[in-house]
């Protein structure tokens, strides 16, 4: 099953379809405020969404907390810096 | 001038560095700012880019936080005149309250640096904090936080723009712009860490990780500082 299938609630107001390629570019940007090289931060990026999507292909229906605490438990793998970035950048203010 | 103990204007200095210690302790403006440069440098934009962005947003701040000192301290001297021992005992009164409520209510009690004030208005500052491209825009969300944190430091500007009452015209616009940065200190001190290429999350980490001491120390500072102005005013002799 394409991981396009999924459907992501945000704030439960309403949903769209998973978008690998937003999760990635996410990633890429969480990497960069911390300072990464780019070519790193893209490399993180795809080693997390490839372990996100496979997270999903057991599931009909995520919400976007979700997503964000199962990649952020990946990114803590490649870079905790920007996982913590990662997770805390909706805790901010 | 040289300041002792017994110097007739320290209780003056130290009434003003304490406002203004308690002052550069709210965090809504650091908050902003580390969105601000986290999603700019997040989105590949060039240093010096990032940098004006943060300048922008700093000078938003200082001269919003000089304009309403300078507002408070010109409706002071057309209203009330000199000010008596009634007015420093309500302005006692709000700091009380003021650190009161710094204590019980500023940080939410969860994880991360999220603030006591109305959820819509803060994601809705923290979105456009995250899609500012040009430093005109930065200054004036940096503008717009000062007056959004209004409820929680009106009490210390009104202690400043009271202060600054016992000086000269002269010395008030001084007295004015001198408050206005030094209030806005953590503002100039990320804005240079950031630049000297500090990660946010370290900043943030320690934000994070120190939040309930800055918490405690601003609203002890606030409640000691309103004991301290009724004693001396309403009590003693007075500045």
């Amino acid at each position: 099953m394409s991981a396009a299938h999924y459907v992501v609630k945000r704030k439960r107001t309403h949903s769209e379809p998973f978008d690998p390629l937003k999760l990635h570019a996410s990633i890429v940007a969480a990497c960069l405020a911390v300072r990464t090289l780019e070519g790193e931060a893209h490399l993180a990026a795809e080693r997390v969404t490839r372990h996100v999507i496979e997270w999903l292909s057991s599931k009909t229906e995520v919400t976007s907390a979700d997503l964000r605490r199962v990649a952020s438990s990946h990114l803590q793998k490649y870079h905790s810096e920007a996982a913590y970035m990662y997770e805390h950048h909706v805790l901010i203010a | 001038m040289t300041l002792s103990l017994l110097d007739a204007s320290f209780p003056y200095w130290l009434a003003v560095f304490a406002a203004l210690f308690a002052h550069a302790n709210f965090q809504l403006g650091i908050s902003m700012l580390t969105l601000l440069s986290s999603h700019a440098i997040g989105k590949g934009k060039r240093h010096a880019q990032v940098l004006r962005l943060d300048v922008g947003y700093t000078l938003g701040a200082i001269v919003m936080t000089a304009g309403l000192l300078a507002i408070l301290n010109a409706k002071l001297q057309a209203f009330i005149g000199e000010v008596t021992r009634l007015h420093w005992a309500l302005a006692a009164g709000l700091l009380g309250g003021a650190g009161l409520a710094v204590l019980l209510f500023y940080y939410r009690r969860n994880r991360g640096t999220l603030l006591w004030l109305p959820r819509g208005f803060v994601e809705f500052a923290s979105g456009r904090a995250k899609k500012t491209r040009n430093g005109f825009e930065a200054f004036a969300i940096g503008a717009t936080m000062v007056v959004a944190e209004l409820p929680f430091t009106i009490a210390p500007l009104i202690v400043a723009a009271l202060l600054l009452q016992t000086l000269t015209p002269q010395m008030q616009l001084w007295g004015i712009i001198g408050y206005s940065v030094a209030a806005c200190l953590p503002l100039l001190i990320m804005t240079m860490l950031i630049s000297s290429g500090h990660k946010i999350s370290s900043i943030q980490r320690w934000r994070e990780t120190n939040k309930t001491f800055l918490q405690w120390t601003s609203g002890l500072v606030l409640i000691l500082l309103g004991i301290y102005l009724y004693g001396l005013n309403v009590w003693g002799g007075g500045l």
